[in-house]
């Protein structure tokens, strides 16, 4: 039978880890509601830049633009967006399960690493992957500096023809409660998403009056795009990990109170044999007596 | 009767700063200011840096700093996709007093470690700050 000194340590020892794992789901949801207002505030823009884009798209699918053409996928590079912290479930693992599912679904192709992350980056560098380059303890601070240093390498690569295709592994932000893994496809940028012009929309020959030459805006019109998009990853992603780090953490406490009430049960049949046992031995003595 | 107006959505990668009916708007484009009122013509450009002047509705002017980007007028919506842009309100005028003298006393000193590019950027960024908040 157990000892009763050891399971009242081991009740204040499950205790105290609840008490952190209280504390840090309220941190967590106290980051998420940031994170999840930086995501809806960086959609608007990035959904207008694509709209623009495509409405330029509609008028001149003949493009020549160097962001824009489809090579071979012989060398890829998949830009992985992990945490920098652990003790957030799946999050992290089910980002590298998603690389390696991509990793085998390209056969062939020379896929190289992009990370952002601390646990990607060491996930992936002990395993003696090719990584490009990484971006480690920056995701306590995601701004738009932060999406043009990752996005600037990746399209001076593609340019250069150093890569062929760039692709994108990230947690979407649905919801505090649903996180979806996304593989996307960066560069080139192709699919723009086009539809036929709506009903009501303005007909797509006529075109636009370009206060520059057509060339000029999209010199900067595409890779501002880009770095919208790794924006925009980036936020969803810092928003996944809270939330992901939230249900943890509500789970651990969950799990640490459903311990203590078993282990109390425990301590409190322990001290009831005892106690039982003392009386049978005072009332056999008392009776040997008689 | 109601005046004819024009959607205008002022956005940057951070955040919505307008999304509203203009009577109309200027900006400042590669080459100089432009104006657009209801019924402008399809319209890209490149977005300066300088002020985006709105007036709404009411008649009253609302004023943005900005400094780069791209903005399109597509049938009745005007979208001015910018890299940086400050709401008139929201600018911190004592600070952007300060860069700008920060930057006069830079280009003023002649010192032959100074920077005069990014020298007069910041005196103009500076500037503009200024122009957007005030009247």
């Amino acid at each position: 039978m157990p000892n009763l000194l050891d399971i009242r340590r081991r009740i204040r020892s499950v205790r105290n880890t609840q008490q952190i794992t209280k504390a840090m789901k309220f941190v967590a949801a106290a980051k998420l509601k940031k994170a999840q207002q930086r995501v809806m505030t960086a959609r608007p823009y990035a959904r207008r830049m694509l709209q623009l884009i495509q409405h330029l798209a509609l008028r001149h699918p003949d493009q020549s633009h160097p962001l824009l053409q489809a090579r071979g996928d012989a060398k890829i590079v998949l830009l992985v967006i992990s945490g920098d912290k652990g003790l957030c479930g799946g999050f992290n693992t089910n980002i590298f399960k998603a690389a390696y599912a991509f990793m085998d679904r390209s056969p062939g192709a020379e896929v190289v690493l992009d990370v952002v992350g601390k646990k990607a980056y060491e996930h992936f560098s002990r395993r003696k992957y090719n990584i490009l380059s990484f971006y480690v303890d920056r995701l306590s601070f995601v701004d738009l500096e932060l999406a043009q240093q990752v996005a600037a390498p990746l399209l001076e690569r593609f340019v250069s023809g150093a890569a062929d295709k760039v692709f994108l592994v990230y947690n979407q932000f649905k919801s505090a409660a649903q996180q979806d893994i996304t593989v996307e496809p960066l560069l080139p940028i192709v699919d723009l998403g086009l539809e036929p012009p709506t009903a009501g929309a303005l007909p797509a020959g006529v075109d636009y009056i370009y206060d520059q030459p057509r060339e000029a805006i999209y010199r900067d019109l595409f890779p501002q795009h880009v770095i919208t998009q790794v924006y925009r990853a980036l936020v969803e992603s810092v928003a996944s990990e809270q939330s992901a780090r939230m249900t943890a953490m509500d789970a651990a406490t969950r799990n640490a109170g459903e311990m203590i009430d078993r282990l109390i049960l425990t301590r409190n049949q322990i001290r009831q044999a005892a106690i039982t046992k003392e009386i049978i031995e005072i009332v056999g003595g008392a009776a040997a007596l008689s | 009767m109601s005046t004819p107006t024009l959607y205008l959505e002022v956005l940057t990668p951070v955040k919505t700063l307008l999304s509203g009916f203009i009577r109309s708007v200027t900006f400042p484009g590669p080459d100089g200011e432009v104006g657009a009122l209801p019924g402008h013509a399809l319209l890209v450009s490149k977005l300066g840096a300088g002020v985006v002047t709105a007036v709404d509705e009411n008649g009253d002017t609302i004023r943005f700093f900005c400094s780069g980007g791209f903005v399109e007028v597509s049938g009745g919506d005007i979208a001015v996709l910018a890299d940086v842009a400050e709401r008139d309100t929201e600018i911190d005028v004592d600070r952007a007093a300060r860069s700008r003298q920060r930057a006069q006393e830079r280009i003023a000193s002649g010192r032959p470690d100074i920077d005069y590019v990014r020298a007069n950027a910041s005196l103009r960024r500076a500037l503009d700050r200024l122009r957007a908040a005030h009247r």
